[in-house]
């Protein structure tokens, strides 16, 4: 298993790197635009006025978080289609590696590389909050309601993505198709709830998130398992 | 069709063995038995089902019907016992291209637990590979020798090679066979080796299968095909024609007086009916190559359907 899960991590390396790269924008333009204000001030700085370190780098962690939610759809897209671009699947088909073994590994990286890139963050952002206690906006978010509402359909819009982009990535050789596939499924079922609401007559907002939350999590955990029987099956190439 | 008897073990042994893609049948009841410690060369022409049957027996591709054993073990329960115990070459190299040469050995050498370092390092000499160097910076040729060295290296007891010298230079596929020949000679392995250089058929193999539209068209040992197959060549009289076919006859050609055909089963006994029976001035017998049969066999299949 250790073989498989190097030889998955070095697979996937570039597109890690790439996602990696993406999730530290947000955290070069508040670096760069905290450095720029306190440039502009020539050093004087205010604490009414001036943002801190510690707002700087909260608001970059939520963005990145913001910014993972499409980013599992890369990971979960190029889990499985990675391998079949280059027809390297083909080599591993050949050696004593068992498909359950092989899928085990590739999901255990995928699902590990957005748990860390997703922790990395959320860490940064309760170290940062803790030390900035004063700021309403902070406030509002340590609220637990809040924060419990916003890791339940951050966290239900990443399962459908990585698991309808998991599962595309097993049934093709494409990982922009699947990682596409994985993303424009959110637009699909916030559009069709849109639709059935506005046939069906306005309901509770709350309903609506609920079914909202509830279909993101049954069918991208249906996705993601169907996507691991279909491969277990599958004869490559 | 015949097949090869041993009272050797057998490496593989394959009967009714079928496969179908889209309803079409690509590999048709086919019957294999090749026995422990012999090469058997594998030749068909494009499309002929090589490839499906040799991913059949290396338990990649399912059957549709039919039983297969290879080394005691059916591939289709137990794929993978059987690819611990077989070394498999494919005629195209899909080793990761990120990987260095070592980096290919490391990943496999986790994988068999019968993993030789001697050999493996006897082969990385012979094939003058070099660990640092990245899969994707090797030449075709390099390529396939990587392979071969991963699928020699776990000292398999089956070895099975996927027309693995298609588009090398005559250098490289030089270099190539006598690396297999030179590994594998000393040792009591089994050799399945499918090719369209008969050539190199006929200086590895011990038998022959010569497939064809997933048919099985003959499987016999290619010291006794050689004997036993046999080119005829008539001076038919002005206007005759063929009247009596000689049995075991598997091509023929007539074109103005001259009649060639070729037969199965060849004794001077066949000549001398063949003249006795036709109207013909002039008989001559031809010996035939590897390449010839090939084709004659699967020109005779042509002609028949």
């Amino acid at each position: 298993m250790r073989a498989l899960l190097w030889k998955d991590y070095r697979q996937n390396r570039k597109m890690l790197i790439a996602v990696g790269v993406f999730l530290l924008i947000p955290y070069a333009i508040a670096i760069i635009a905290g450095t720029v204000e306190r440039l502009r001030l020539h050093g004087e700085y205010d604490s009414y006025t001036t943002v801190s370190w510690n707002q700087v780098f909260f608001g970059a962690s939520l963005w990145s978080l913001i910014l993972l939610v499409p980013a599992c759809g890369f990971i979960g897209g190029n889990a499985v289609a990675g391998e079949r671009v280059d027809r390297s699947a083909e080599f591993t088909a050949y050696l004593p590696i068992s498909r359950r073994s092989a899928i085990i590994s590739k999901a255990l990286l995928a699902i590990g590389a957005c748990v860390v890139a997703a922790l990395v963050n959320a860490g940064i952002a309760y170290v940062t909050t803790g030390w900035w206690l004063l700021a309403e906006e902070v406030r509002e978010l340590r609220d637990v309601r809040m924060i419990g509402e916003a890791v339940w359909f951050g966290g239900a819009t990443v399962v459908l993505i990585f698991g309808i982009s998991w599962l595309v990535s097993t049934l093709t050789n494409s990982p922009p198709i699947s990682a596409a596939s994985g993303i424009g499924s959110v637009v699909l079922v916030a559009g069709t709830l849109a639709l059935v609401d506005y046939i069906g007559g306005a309901r509770e907002p709350i309903t609506l998130e609920g079914w909202y939350a509830g279909l993101c999590f049954v069918l991208g955990i249906l996705g993601f398992a169907f996507g691991i029987v279909y491969y277990l099956r599958r004869v490559e190439p | 069709m015949t097949t090869t008897d041993s009272s050797c073990p057998l490496a593989i042994e394959t009967a009714g063995l079928t496969k179908r893609f889209g309803g079409k049948p690509v590999v048709k009841d086919l019957a294999l038995r090749v026995p422990s410690g012999t090469a058997l060369g594998f030749i068909g022409p494009n499309g002929a089902g090589k490839t499906t049957t040799i991913r059949m027996l290396i338990g990649v591709l399912r059957r549709d019907a039919g039983r297969v054993d290879v080394l005691g073990a059916d591939p289709a329960v137990d794929a993978l016992a059987v690819k611990r115990r077989v070394g498999y070459v494919p005629e195209q190299q899909f080793i990761y291209r990120w990987m260095r040469v070592g980096d290919a050995i490391r990943f496999c050498r986790s994988l068999f637990p019968t993993w030789n370092d001697t050999r493996c390092t006897e082969l990385l000499k012979l094939f003058d590979l070099e660990p640092d160097k990245k899969v994707k910076h090797l030449s075709k040729g390099m390529a396939v020798k990587l392979s071969l060295l991963l699928a020699l290296a776990h000292e398999p007891e089956l070895l099975i090679l996927d027309e693995p010298m298609a588009g090398l230079d005559p250098v490289a596929r030089e270099e190539l066979l006598d690396g297999v020949l030179r590994t594998v000679c000393d040792r009591k392995q089994t050799i399945l080796f499918s090719s369209h250089t008969l050539s190199d058929v006929q200086r590895l193999a011990d038998a022959v299968g010569i497939i064809h539209e997933g048919e099985l068209l003959v499987h016999s040992e290619v010291d006794a095909l050689l004997h036993d197959v046999k080119r005829i060549r008539g001076v038919l009289k002005d206007g005759a024609a063929p009247k009596v076919l000689p049995e075991g006859m598997i091509w023929q050609r007539v074109k103005e007086r001259e009649w060639l055909l070729t037969v199965r089963g060849f004794s001077r006994d066949v000549v001398e009916r063949l003249a006795a029976e036709n109207d013909v001035q002039q008989v001559e017998v031809i010996d035939l190559g590897l390449e010839e049969i090939f084709k004659d066999f699967v020109r005779g299949w042509r002609a028949s359907r």
